[in-house]
């Protein structure tokens, strides 16, 4: 919900991320995006204590949880605050944030957001408060500042695709508030990269801006005992943002789009076995 | 013994700043004297135990990864997470076996003391509050988890190979009060005391960022 939220925001703000020298507020801006940022909040924190912080409550205390789901929610951090802190930064450059501000206090915010939930999750019986996602949203928040410090970075991305699982889907019929975030069975993280930066100048030139490659990393098989199965996949990416555009929508969208995997070309290696296909998720694929 | 090394190590830092060029305290850190992500550190300790069952020690070693703010050239205000382990062995009167899961965060304030350029000496000060849970094993009279606030310092040096990347080596001194309630097992509830002198050594890297507004 969050996201969708923020997303829609996005799609709101055609000059995000341009960015500009100074900050020069819009009054008008900066009213629209306090009062979506605030009921996005209060939403989420109910939306939230419905899905994940029903049941007992407990002392604040830590607790390691390195052995869940194989860690690929440690990926579902990094890439919740590194989206976030992308976010944010969009947004308050849009209000009229210089670009330094914007970066800055968007990967605060990011950072905040996630560790938020990091406390809450302190008092809950079922959780604790876990030093691996505090880790995960650390290293999420910082990637936008370190690809702006360190340019080699910046050919680098995340990206995520989801397809409800059979298995969230039966757990629907008994848990209404159980949340696709979850849902680690159903979901792919990406590590992107535009491979411009490593190819010849003439080969580099034949190759159109747009196309990238990704590697992706996936579970299926979880059990309660921290068993299950890793699926890896390397396959073609399309960058959005780097088609030429005039429209300054038409530029926000791709930019959004950048942030999810969409079907491509590839090859994936699901239990133990080389496959070529077109995937997207492991339950949404072609595969040969 | 101990206090005289922390003694000797305080001497050594003063003696480092009433030494520094001026024109070192001025000067910018490489990478930008702004926000820093500190992290993918690890430090190995050996701690002793002091607690109602008697006196015992362990090894532990933990992880911790942090992001702070340079408030100076000098000063820097951070917060640490931790995750870690620490294992028992019967030791004295401590007849109990078993591994502990650490998991900790802190907030450190550090001084600075350039030597040049590239090198700085640091000492570095924090309040911790961590949780240890008997992960697996035995632990203590069946009790399994237990609240604690620490008091820590370091001592140590700073290289940057990097405008905005440097490795660092530090020694720690932590001492942890465990005085809360039991959070887990089935001596739940109930308050349980005793404390640990650890000692350690650590090293990292850090990434700095020069992008504040």
């Amino acid at each position: 919900m969050f996201r969708t939220a923020m997303l829609c925001l996005l799609l709101a703000v055609p000059h995000a991320g341009r960015g500009q020298d100074s900050t020069q507020l819009d009054p008008g801006r900066a009213a629209v995006v306090g009062a979506t940022v605030l009921s996005a909040v209060v939403a989420v924190h109910i939306y939230q204590r419905d899905a994940w912080w029903q049941g007992e409550w407990q002392p604040f205390r830590f607790e390691n949880d390195w052995q869940y789901a194989l860690n690929i929610d440690k990926f579902g951090h990094t890439f919740g605050a590194y989206t976030e802190s992308k976010l944010a930064r969009s947004v308050l450059s849009w209000t009229g944030f210089s670009r330094s501000a914007s970066l800055f206090y968007g990967s605060l915010i990011g950072l905040s957001y996630q560790m938020y939930v990091e406390v809450e999750d302190g008092y809950h019986k079922t959780y604790g408060f876990s030093p691996g996602d505090a880790f995960s949203n650390i290293i999420g928040a910082s990637l936008p500042l370190a690809q702006e410090s360190i340019p080699l970075l910046s050919h680098f991305s995340m990206k995520y695709s989801y397809w409800p699982s059979s298995n969230y889907l039966n757990a629907l019929q008994t848990n209404q508030f159980r949340t696709f975030i979850d849902d680690y069975e159903g979901t792919i993280f990406w590590i992107t990269c535009d491979p411009h930066f490593l190819l010849p100048r003439g080969l580099a030139e034949d190759l159109p801006p747009w196309i990238g490659i990704s590697l992706g990393l996936a579970v299926h098989h979880l059990n309660e005992n921290g068993g299950g199965d890793r699926l890896y996949y390397l396959t073609a990416d399309y960058n959005f943002s780097k088609i030429p555009t005039e429209s300054g929508f038409l530029r926000a969208l791709f930019g959004a789009l950048d942030f999810f995997h969409l079907p491509a070309p590839g090859i994936g290696i699901e239990d133990g076995r080389l496959h070529v296909g077109v995937y997207y998720t492991y339950h949404a694929k072609l595969s040969l | 013994m101990k206090t005289a090394a922390l003694i000797a190590c305080t001497v050594f830092f003063l003696s480092l700043a009433a030494a520094e060029p001026d024109s070192l305290s001025t000067a910018p850190l490489p990478g930008g004297d702004q926000i820093a992500l500190r992290g993918f550190s690890t430090s190995l300790g050996r701690t002793s135990y002091v607690s109602s069952a008697g006196e015992y020690a362990s090894g532990d070693y933990d992880f911790w990864l942090g992001f702070g703010y340079n408030i100076t050239r000098r000063l820097f205000l951070g917060i640490r997470i931790y995750t870690g382990a620490e294992g028992t062995s019967p030791f004295r009167t401590f007849p109990y076996s078993g591994k502990f899961s650490l998991g900790g965060a802190s907030v450190n304030v550090a001084w600075r003391f350039p030597v040049d350029r590239r090198f700085q000496f640091f000492t570095e000060g924090g309040f911790q509050l961590s949780t240890i849970l008997a992960a697996y094993g035995n632990a203590a009279g069946g009790s399994s988890g237990y609240n604690g606030r620490a008091g820590q310092l370091s001592f140590g040096g700073e290289y940057f190979l990097h405008d905005s990347f440097s490795l660092h080596g530090e020694v720690l001194y932590r001492h942890r009060h465990y005085i809360d309630v039991i959070v887990d097992g089935e001596n739940k509830g109930n308050r349980a005391t005793f404390m640990d002198n650890d000692y350690g050594v650590g090293i990292g890297c850090n990434l700095y960022f020069d992008l504040l507004p």
